[in-house]
């Protein structure tokens, strides 16, 4: 999936934010679970950004940053306070007999990413609804391109692994 | 990878791309307000919920001003409103009072700390908001500084910072010089800049790579202290001024941890972190664990597990200070059975815990987190933690709304800079903070209190202030409990060769950690509390135990004692002063004993 990123040294905080929060919010949502959330989380991203956003930008990646920004805070937030948040699943319950194989499977991976731990569950979300690299994983989760490897790979394993052996071979 | 396996791959990738698509598309975002956040980004980070919280605490602290007053227990330095001032800086307490113009230009968030008897201002901001979808210059940080002076109301201007850049982080004071931080981007690598204010000039010293990132003063190095474990084992190092050389500090005994910092408390490291675990405080809560090292930095001690989930810690008045109020339960999923504290206040020589008090209401300095002197601020006011002591700290006048920098000094706080969110200023306040009354040195000639009832006799107790005692009878020494809710100070004396330590853990039942039993008499943290500091299950047997002493709060929610008193030859003994219940438990031969440490229990106001 393309992001649409705004980069390079012309960008204003301004410009970032109008072109740039609805996609961050996204994927703040599908790392943190829930919609309040996520705003919050950006929010606090980019108004720690503000400050250095000279910096941030002539760094070459603000959106990186952010979302790197995004992780961490959600990750250390997660951890004083032990707030669980799980996705609303409202949209899985809506599938019915007549549903192909392939919703099946989407409920099952969704169904997955929420049990996962925190930076294993943003890195599947970087790879699989942002296309990101695993050296860009890697510079936002801030572990190394074969960590991120090993982060999604395991995701990988366990969603193989849920799949019902009658459909293993399709 | 086969056939099979590329064919179950490709179906999980589909998948995850499918069901990730599907669930970001659930809810409908709009885009946040540019202005908005950059407002607050020269504000304490508060995000909405966060604001709904401080309004409650907000309520809170104000309710519990209006009981404090009531029971006449709170010692408060009183502060009258905000007042602008004259030219000079006399020592008028309570008040911001308008210091000499400085050389500086106007800014926000200028950083600086208190050294040689200065207050250092370095660095900051001066162009600095910018109006939604605006394609602003936003200028880099700024390299100059200046020295004030609050004895003779003067500024001196220091060489300016020799990295463009540097000082982004709050500097640290050791000695006469000052040290900071700065970014390797310019250089490849990380530099610990030195400003020696004798010589008013810049040193640098390259700092090992894997060095940490926090710095803490001790009394003649600094630590670079690693945040975290979570990229590798974290590698902290210490640094001689003397010889601008680094080494290696030893390995602390937490274990792989996150969210590392420490303080230094005059004669020890003292470190805290969280086990470093898969999903921390998921289950249960991610709670701080303490560890200390000597004062020559070479023998680390495990204080164990706290029951704080923690935050940055201050050290002021011989107390290690956790200052963020409130706590947590876990949510509504994966709930951990009972509220945990996030602050508390630690006693590192006696190892006593006491809770945080509940400030007199929100204050001017809120999200400053500095030390003044004997006091750190808390929730925006100043807290003597060793006295609870409040010293009421008035808002900074209107003008300074955002991006102040606000400085502890020994005796008073400066707040500079800053200013609306149109403009910055390069106006500064002074406040001076009034001394506070310490315990006497030496014991009084007044007299024991008597064996039962409250001592008639017993001196009148000064704000602020410890009750002048009588010399213990030989072979004690007396021991004092704060209670949480009533504002009430409890005093006894037990054996000399007693220890003092919380040997049962009164949440043994939750945390499935079976107590141990004590090696010999002690004195027990865990008394009752309003906040439940008694049993959650079923009593144990007191053959499990070792004659002690605890103590149970007026308020308390839960009376019962860990230890079922029903025994053969155990026994409880009990006395109640002022609502306070104090219970020694021992064997039958102990009962003489236990009765002469009743007859000490005293309960005086704080």
């Amino acid at each position: 999936m393309a992001t649409g990123a705004v980069a390079g040294p012309a960008v204003s905080f301004g410009e970032f934010v109008a072109s740039r929060s609805v996609g961050l919010q996204r994927f703040a949502y599908l790392v943190t679970g829930n919609v309040e959330d996520a705003r919050d989380a950006v929010q606090d991203a980019l108004v720690g950004a503000y400050p250095r956003w000279t910096q941030v930008v002539r760094k070459g990646d603000p959106e990186a940053y952010v979302r790197r920004s995004i992780v961490n805070a959600h990750v250390s937030r997660r951890r004083r306070d032990g707030r669980e948040s799980a996705w609303d699943p409202s949209w899985l319950e809506v599938a019915g007999p007549d549903n192909s194989p392939a919703l099946l499977d989407a409920q099952l991976a969704v169904r997955l990413v929420t049990d996962l731990p925190l930076r294993q569950r943003a890195a599947v979300v970087l790879r699989f609804y942002e296309d990101r690299s695993y050296a860009e994983i890697g510079e936002i989760c801030g572990c190394s391109a074969g960590a991120a490897r090993v982060l999604v790979h395991r995701a990988l394993t366990a969603l193989r692994a849920r799949f019902p052996l009658e459909d293993s071979d399709d | 990878m086969t056939d099979s396996e590329f064919a179950d791959n490709l179906r999980a990738v589909q998948a995850l791309r499918t069901g990730l698509r599907a669930q970001a598309e659930r809810p409908a975002f709009r885009p946040l307000d540019a202005a908005e956040l950059a407002r607050r980004a020269v504000r304490p980070p508060q995000t909405g919920r966060w604001l709904r919280v401080a309004a409650a605490v907000a309520a809170v602290a104000v309710a519990g001003t209006l009981i404090a007053s009531q029971l006449g227990n709170s010692p408060i330095t009183a502060v009258p409103a905000v007042t602008d001032a004259p030219s000079t800086v006399a020592r008028q307490y309570g008040q911001w009072t308008k210091i000499a113009a400085s050389p500086l230009s106007p800014r926000w968030e200028a950083h600086g700390t208190w050294v040689a008897g200065r207050y250092l201002v370095l660095g900051g901001y001066s162009d600095f908001m910018c109006p939604a979808n605006a394609a602003c210059k936003i200028h880099a940080w700024l390299t100059d500084g200046a020295l004030y002076d609050p004895a003779a109301n003067s500024w001196t201007s220091i060489a300016p910072l020799p990295v463009e850049g540097a000082g982004a982080d709050s500097p640290v004071t050791l000695g006469s010089s000052v040290y900071l931080l700065a970014d390797g981007s310019a250089k490849g690598s990380r530099e610990l800049l030195r400003y020696d204010t004798e010589e008013n000039a810049w040193t640098g010293y390259p700092v090992p790579d894997k060095a940490g990132d926090q710095l803490v003063a001790t009394d003649s190095s600094l630590v670079l202290l690693a945040s975290t474990d979570e990229f590798g084992a974290a590698t902290d190092e210490v640094f001689d001024p003397a010889t601008g050389a680094f080494a290696a500090l030893p390995d602390d005994p937490l274990g792989p941890s996150f969210d590392r910092s420490a303080v230094w408390t005059g004669d020890r490291l003292l470190l805290s972190a969280h086990d470093l675990v898969d999903n921390p405080g998921s289950e249960e809560p991610s709670l701080m664990r303490l560890a200390e090292l000597d004062t020559n930095l070479t023998t680390w001690r495990d204080l164990g597990t706290t029951k704080l989930l923690g935050s940055a810690a201050r050290s002021a008045n011989g107390r290690v200070v956790w200052p963020s109020l409130g706590s947590a339960d876990g949510g509504e999923v994966n709930n951990w059975g009972k509220s945990y504290d996030y602050g508390g206040i630690f006693d590192p020589d006696t190892g006593a815990w006491s809770a945080l008090p509940t400030p007199p209401s929100p204050g001017g300095l809120a999200g400053s987190s500095l030390v003044a002197g004997e006091r750190v601020e808390v929730d925006g006011q100043l807290l003597d933690p060793a006295l609870l002591a409040w010293t009421t700290v008035p808002e900074l006048p209107a003008q300074q709304e955002a991006g102040v920098t606000r400085l502890g000094g020994p005796d008073g706080v400066l707040a500079w800079g800053g200013g609306s969110y149109q403009a910055p200023t390069a106006d500064g306040y002074l406040l001076w903070l009034e001394p506070l009354t310490y315990p006497a040195a030496t014991p009084s000639a007044a007299a024991m209190p008597a064996a039962s009832g409250e001592p008639s006799s017993f001196p009148p107790v000064p704000p602020s202030a410890e009750p002048v005692l009588a010399d213990p009878p030989d072979g004690f020494r007396w021991e004092r409990y704060d209670t949480v809710d009533s504002g009430q100070v409890v005093w006894l004396a037990v054996p000399d060769d007693w220890g003092r330590a919380a040997s049962l853990d009164a949440d043994y039942c939750f945390t499935e950690q079976a107590p141990v039993t004590p090696e010999g008499p002690y004195v027990d943290d865990n008394h009752g509390t309003s906040q439940g500091h008694a049993i959650t299950c079923d009593p144990l047997n007191d053959s499990q135990q070792a004659l002690h002493v605890s103590v149970v709060d007026p308020g308390a929610t839960d009376t019962r004692f860990p230890w079922d008193g029903g025994t053969p030859g155990w026994r409880q003994w009990s006395t109640t002063r002022s609502g306070v219940t104090v219970t020694v438990t021992g064997q039958d031969p102990d009962e003489k004993l236990a009765r002469q440490i009743l007859d000490t229990v005293t309960v005086v106001a704080a």
